[in-house]
């Protein structure tokens, strides 16, 4: 028997105060596969990935995290949740340290002190995004690349099997991106699952095992990355072809090359 | 000045107000409701009187109203699609209005609540004390101790839910300590002035440190010399202990902000020499 999928999204169809926004959805993450969700501004990705991740209720269908319904879920150690537009500073100055040692809270028992075991993880966490020798600074004086970097870390500390990131790459300099790529292979080499939502994969591209494509809610596409690009689906990707133009605007100030 | 009992329980009661304000405080500020104290403070003004009308200690019945308008901003803000800004200012109002009427049909008027608007702390009872011993003890306890988790919430509360975190719970257990908070500071500077002890010893604190923890320690240290050495000057200055605490705490501030603006422009120069930051825009 194998195991069963990290995220099983079975015709789900969510809707948002009264209105529709994803509309009977499918979508696999298999053990050690590299997902990607892709879509414009709108098409209900983030409401997909925050419904799987139990963070909003949906209305039909059903979602599956390693086997359990989402809202039976309790293994939340096995998830590593990266939020959208996550950002490292609150109101008050924490070290990079602090905010990914709150990545082992599903680890730690209801009270007591950090465990040798849980600054180790921290410290490989931190290593792993290659920020260890910024470990005890302010993650507020990170750029907007490295505080996702750190987002991502705080994700892993918890050991997870399941990396579940909506846009980490938003705002992310070049160099972080190739940071990211080195790390997001050894994950998948040691056997972890990514789900990632991205409006470029960029330097990442090369390691997507599988592309979800949604548009108006529904998915439109699933398979290879590069399969999207080639074949007559091209005119969905919203970074490719040209802009569909809704009725009722006109060309003026619009680029046309 | 240490021989009067009046002076020894102001003193004491000054200690756990310095303590227990800074410490709730930090997480208020992390989770940008710096207010919120202030808010609590004008629903305490309710509680008050209640205990006046029914002869009961008023920090019991300040204590309990309170608590239920903490629980109450937390439920709007979660549940009634209002805004936070616009709970507080519902419970602001409401707070105040409903102090003064119930003074009113005590048979007061609302000039007895000025010694629980701006603190009467030579005038502090044993019971009163002891109270406030209990309560700050119970405060420090649950802050500290449930530290992970609260800094969790008040960091990310996405994050914190979904690695099961029962984010609504602790929201709501942050506001009712903010209660507690207000109630045990009641007495020392007042319903009007404690949230300036929850926030501007934070405030100053976070100038200097880096790290959550030492904020939190930092800020602790900070209301517990501005409340002591308020109360001692308040004594010698013969002024009015809240106010004269307030005073000195934004004293601090503004004698720390020049050498925390010198610290921070110091780390952003050894922050840019790394490498790698240089790459990013």
């Amino acid at each position: 028997m194998t195991a069963p999928d990290p995220v099983a999204i079975r015709d789900v169809s969510i809707a948002l105060a009264g209105r529709p926004v994803v509309r009977r959805a499918d979508l696999t993450v298999g053990t050690g596969a590299f997902v990607a969700l892709l879509g414009s501004n709108g098409s209900g990705k983030s409401t997909l990935m925050r419904a799987a991740v139990g963070l909003i209720p949906y209305q039909s269908g059903s979602i599956e995290l390693f086997g359990t319904p989402v809202a039976d879920f309790t293994e939340r150690q096995r998830i590593g949740y990266v939020p959208q537009k996550s950002s490292a500073v609150a109101g008050v100055p924490s070290t990079i340290r602090e905010v990914v040692m709150s990545g082992r809270l599903a680890r730690r028992p209801f009270i007591g002190l950090a465990t040798r075991a849980d600054r180790k993880a921290v410290d490989d966490a931190i290593e792993l995004v290659g920020l260890a020798d910024r470990a005890r600074d302010s993650a507020a004086l990170l750029s907007g690349g490295q505080q996702q970097r750190v987002m991502i870390a705080r994700g892993l500390a918890g050991g997870c099997d399941l990396l579940v990131m909506d846009e980490p790459l938003a705002g992310v300099d070049q160099h972080s991106q190739e940071v990211l790529a080195v790390l997001f292979q050894k994950l998948l080499d040691s056997g972890t699952s990514i789900w990632m939502i991205a409006h470029e994969l960029g330097t990442l591209r090369h390691l997507i095992d599988q592309a979800v494509v949604l548009q108006d809610g529904q998915v439109v596409y699933t398979g290879s990355e590069a399969g999207y690009v080639d074949d007559h689906h091209a005119d969905h990707h919203p970074h490719l072809g040209s802009p569909t133009r809704q009725p009722g605007v006109t060309t003026e100030g619009v680029w046309n090359p | 000045m240490l021989s009067f009992q009046f002076m020894q329980y102001a003193l004491l009661a000054a200690l756990m107000t310095g303590m227990t304000t800074p410490a709730i405080g930090t997480y208020l500020v992390q989770r940008r409701l710096a207010l919120l104290g202030d808010g609590i403070g004008h629903i305490a003004l309710t509680g008050v009187a209640l205990g006046v009308l029914t002869h009961t200690t008023p920090i019991i019945t300040a204590v309990i109203v309170s608590s239920i308008g903490a629980i109450a901003i937390e439920l709007l803000r979660a549940y009634g699609h209002t805004s936070g800004d616009v709970a507080l200012a519902l419970l602001f109002y409401g707070g105040i209005a409903g102090g003064v009427l119930l003074i009113n049909l005590a048979g007061g008027t609302a000039a007895q609540l000025n010694g629980y608007l701006f603190g009467a702390i030579t005038t502090i009872s044993s019971t009163d004390l002891l109270l406030v011993l209990v309560l700050a003890v119970v405060i420090l306890v649950v802050a500290l101790g449930l530290a992970p988790q609260l800094f969790a919430v008040c960091q990310d509360e996405e994050h914190a839910r979904v690695s099961g975190v029962p984010v609504r719970l602790y929201s709501i257990l942050i506001a009712v300590l903010a209660a507690v908070t207000v109630t045990v500071a009641m007495r020392t500077v007042g319903l009007l002035l404690v949230s300036a002890l929850m926030v501007v010893p934070v405030a100053t604190a976070q100038q200097l440190t880096r790290s959550f923890k030492t904020t939190v320690a930092l800020a602790m240290a900070i209301g517990t010399v501005a409340a002591v050495a308020g109360v001692t000057t308040s004594y010698f200055a013969n002024t009015q202990p809240g106010p004269t605490i307030v005073v000195l705490a934004l004293g601090v501030f503004v004698l720390v902000t020049p050498i925390g603006t010198m610290l921070r422009s110091r780390r952003n120069r050894r922050a840019a020499a790394y490498p790698e930051s240089r790459l990013d825009v």
